[in-house]
């Protein structure tokens, strides 16, 4: 059994490659472990990783090793199983951008000036899991990765072969066509993008997804949509009331939203690109503050107050099938989010005084207090991954971001003295979250990782831009 | 040539004075071809030997994956050249689109003082994309194809492959945690695969805190890897004989699911995994 020992061999083996020594110094003179190391690094820089194989002497046995012979297909002679070992620690994967090939198709650029490969960079830099490299004839480390499309016109339609590479062997990991259009269509590159953070993730990229707003710019209030990058800014809405609290259905089709288009604070739905808004809850009162069950039952949960105080409630997705979710006729409870398993639910109520987070079953059973911040918190939403919830604090006066674990735990500020911050929303890889900010006299959506890093403005619109919603994944 | 062959004519007939008048141009010339050729010579020679030592690194480094890419992808480096050209044409067109269908106002925006890029116009395609836009042809399995898929024969010596490449050691923190690797057995050959599988545990693994008088620690889990890249049947195989590390294993491995969907060319319907995490001092 081979045993490939030490970090210090890793940072050696790595500084030799650096520096394109490859064959030079101390493979065999150190531990065995060294060599056998340089050597496997070698080879596979060499594509020819297979011949790693065995090298009987430099077996190392440790009664804590792996045991046991490993399955191998009988008729491919690939394994079945196969054996390593993990360490600690996050590190970029370096991916190269490189130009795309027009084969029989017109270079065109995007409707802001940016080429494909710049867009398709901006998706895999945003995704925080690359080191993105454009291939400008700078000399770098060579990447791991490298990413690559051929445009060919086909029938009189574009389409982007893209495709994602393995540098040191050649391997194609992955490729895809998309249609890319005339001229050319960023949807196809944000799809691409999102195919690789699949590929060498296993995570969903988010760079196909929209996020929902409110604006004014037209001295009503009015549903938006526009890009996670801030391109493809257009109105939803156009009832010239007051329509706000914008929330997408699980899979990205609806967007539930409350409009006082009749009077009253309803609640009504709209399907994407389609003009229609349709009603959901147009009973006495309130009827505020939507929210879909993300786990695909269509349920809604909403904050109405037909029964003369404001609680939380359950329904279909045409309000019907009604449950009442919270009894507490002393205190409003309103801003409800869900568990990504639809199994519980995060909301806010003011029952003790203060306006505070709590947490209680999809039945309305078990609440419990989730946020103890002196004063005020509200606005809570769930991360899609499950680990965080994200809400608004007040603390020394201002409103700032806070993220906690479900069960109140690891606390963590996002935001401090940057001004007040509203109705923070997560995006679906549970690593970005869009807020509204005021920018002056105005608010604006701001975009920051989940650790708080990395704010920045997405949103420049006239007027104001508020009440964020971050789509599913709409591909 | 020819122009020698004239000043040699003309030698024999007018004046020798004329004749070396005539001739000087000829020998200018003469003088400073040999010149340029002896700077050129020189230039040559200084450019190869200073640049040598310098690209010789960077050249050896591109050399293995820059060959590797142009065997499978297209002729690369001529086409590098051209695509950047096209650019120009449209240096600004971003400022102001107004959008027909939004008679909205926030197209006229003069947008802020903001140097951004961000334009807030509404464009032109209203909010139809969504739907529209599956891109077709996704994964084409290949899979089943040439195997029956013969479920775990635990014939043979199997393999663990190898191709661990270092980056992952860079910035992690030093507190003893240990890369080891087995080699063994035919390779699992596709290294991104392990390399990506690691990237991902490894972001996820938060050992318990080490006793840093305390022995080297370790424990042995095995999975199975689903073709999507979800992970089943997590289990410990070999315990720490702690509890609260055994546990942060698993979590981990919880945490780590999805990993990256298996390779395409992978065949078998599910790849076993046996993973040591080691915390060591």
């Amino acid at each position: 059994m081979t045993k490939v020992n030490s970090g210090t061999a890793a940072r050696w083996a790595l500084a030799q490659i650096r520096f394109g020594r490859f064959f030079r110094g101390g493979g065999r003179g150190g531990s065995w472990g060294l060599g056998s190391f340089v050597l496997g690094s070698l080879l596979l820089a060499l594509g020819a990783v297979g011949i790693a194989a065995a090298q009987p002497d430099d077996v190392e046995e440790t009664g804590s090793g792996f045991e046991g012979a490993l399955p191998v297909d009988p008729v491919t002679g690939q394994p079945t199983e196969i054996d390593f070992e993990i360490t600690k620690g996050f590190t970029k994967t370096s991916v190269l951008v490189r130009e795309f090939d027009y084969d029989g198709a017109q270079r065109r650029l995007l409707a802001r000036g940016e080429s494909p490969e710049q867009v398709l960079a901006q998706d895999l830099e945003f995704s925080d899991f690359f080191s993105v490299q454009r291939e400008d004839g700078r000399r770098g480390t060579p990447a791991e990765t490298v990413v690559y499309a051929r445009v060919v016109s086909r029938f009189g339609k574009v389409v982007l072969q893209g495709q994602l590479l393995e540098s040191a062997t050649g391997d194609v990991i992955f490729e895809s066509e998309y249609p890319l259009g005339d001229p050319p269509d960023r949807w196809a590159l944000h799809a691409f993008s999102d195919d690789v953070v699949l590929y060498l993730t296993g995570e969903a990229g988010v760079a196909s997804t929209r996020i929902a707003f409110v604006g004014n710019a037209t001295g009503s209030k009015e549903v938006y949509l526009v890009d996670y990058d801030g391109a493809r800014l257009s109105r939803v809405t156009s009832l010239g009331s007051i329509t706000i609290s914008p929330a997408w259905s699980a899979e990205g089709k609806y967007i539930a939203c409350t409009t006082f288009a009749s009077g009253n604070p309803d609640l009504a739905k709209i399907e994407v690109g389609d003009p229609e808004v349709v009603a959901i809850s147009t009973r006495q009162g309130i009827n505020s503050a939507p929210e879909w069950d993300p786990a695909g039952s269509g349920d809604i949960i909403a904050a109405l107050s037909y029964e003369g105080n404001t609680e939380l409630y359950r329904m279909n997705s045409n309000g019907g099938d009604l449950h009442r979710l919270t009894f507490e006729p002393n205190s409003i409870e309103t801003s409800a989010t869900f568990s990504p398993s639809g199994g519980q639910i995060a909301f806010v109520s003011d029952r003790t005084g203060q306006t505070q987070i709590y947490i209680m079953d999809a039945d309305g059973a078990n609440v419990r207090r989730l946020t103890y911040l002196n004063g005020y918190c509200d606005s809570p939403d769930w991360s899609p991954k499950g680990d965080s919830i994200v809400f608004v604090g007040r603390v020394d006066g201002a409103f700032d971001l806070f993220t906690m674990a479900a069960d109140g735990t690891n606390l963590r500020r996002l935001s401090s003295g940057e001004g007040n911050h509203e109705n923070p929303s997560w995006a679906a890889d549970g690593r970005h979250i869009v807020y509204a900010k005021r920018d002056g006299n105005d608010r604006r959506l701001f975009i920051t990782a989940a650790d708080g890093s990395g704010k920045r403005q997405l949103t420049w619109s006239r007027g104001d831009q508020y009440n964020p919603a971050w789509s599913p994944p709409l591909r | 040539m020819t122009e020698h062959d004239r000043s040699g004519n003309s030698v024999s007939s007018p004046a020798p004075g004329e004749a070396a008048q005539r001739r000087l141009p000829s020998w200018n010339l003469r003088r400073m071809v040999g010149l340029s050729v002896v700077l050129h010579v020189v230039g040559l020679i200084t450019a190869t030997v200073l640049a040598k030592p310098n690209f010789d690194p960077p050249e050896r480094l591109d050399v293995i994956p820059i060959q590797i890419l142009s065997e499978l992808a297209p002729p690369k480096i001529p086409e590098r050249k051209p695509t950047p050209a096209p650019p120009k044409p449209k240096p600004k067109p971003e400022e102001v689109i107004p959008d027909p269908l939004e008679k909205i106002e926030p197209k006229p925006d003069p947008p802020k003082p903001k140097p951004e890029p961000k334009p807030p116009e509404p464009d032109p395609p209203k909010p139809k994309p969504e739907p529209e836009e599956k891109p077709p042809v996704k994964p084409p399995d290949v899979k089943p194809k040439e195997t029956p898929p013969e479920p775990q024969t635990d014939v043979k010596v199997g393999a663990v492959d190898a191709p661990d490449l270092p980056p992952i050691e860079t910035d992690r923190p030093t507190l003893g945690e240990d890369i080891q690797i087995e080699l063994e057995g035919p390779p699992f050959e596709f290294a991104y695969y392990i390399r990506q599988m690691r990237r991902k545990i490894s972001s996820k693994w938060r050992p318990p805190g080490a006793d840093p008088t305390g022995p080297k620690i370790s424990a042995l889990v095995r999975f199975r890897v689903q073709p999507d890249g979800r992970v089943a049947d997590a289990e410990i195989i070999e315990s720490s004989n702690s509890f609260v590390f055994d546990q942060a294993v698993l979590r981990a491995m919880e945490e780590a699911s999805p990993l990256p969907p298996l390779p395409k060319k992978y065949v078998h319907p599910q790849l076993g995994v046996r993973l040591r995490f080691v915390l060591q001092d």
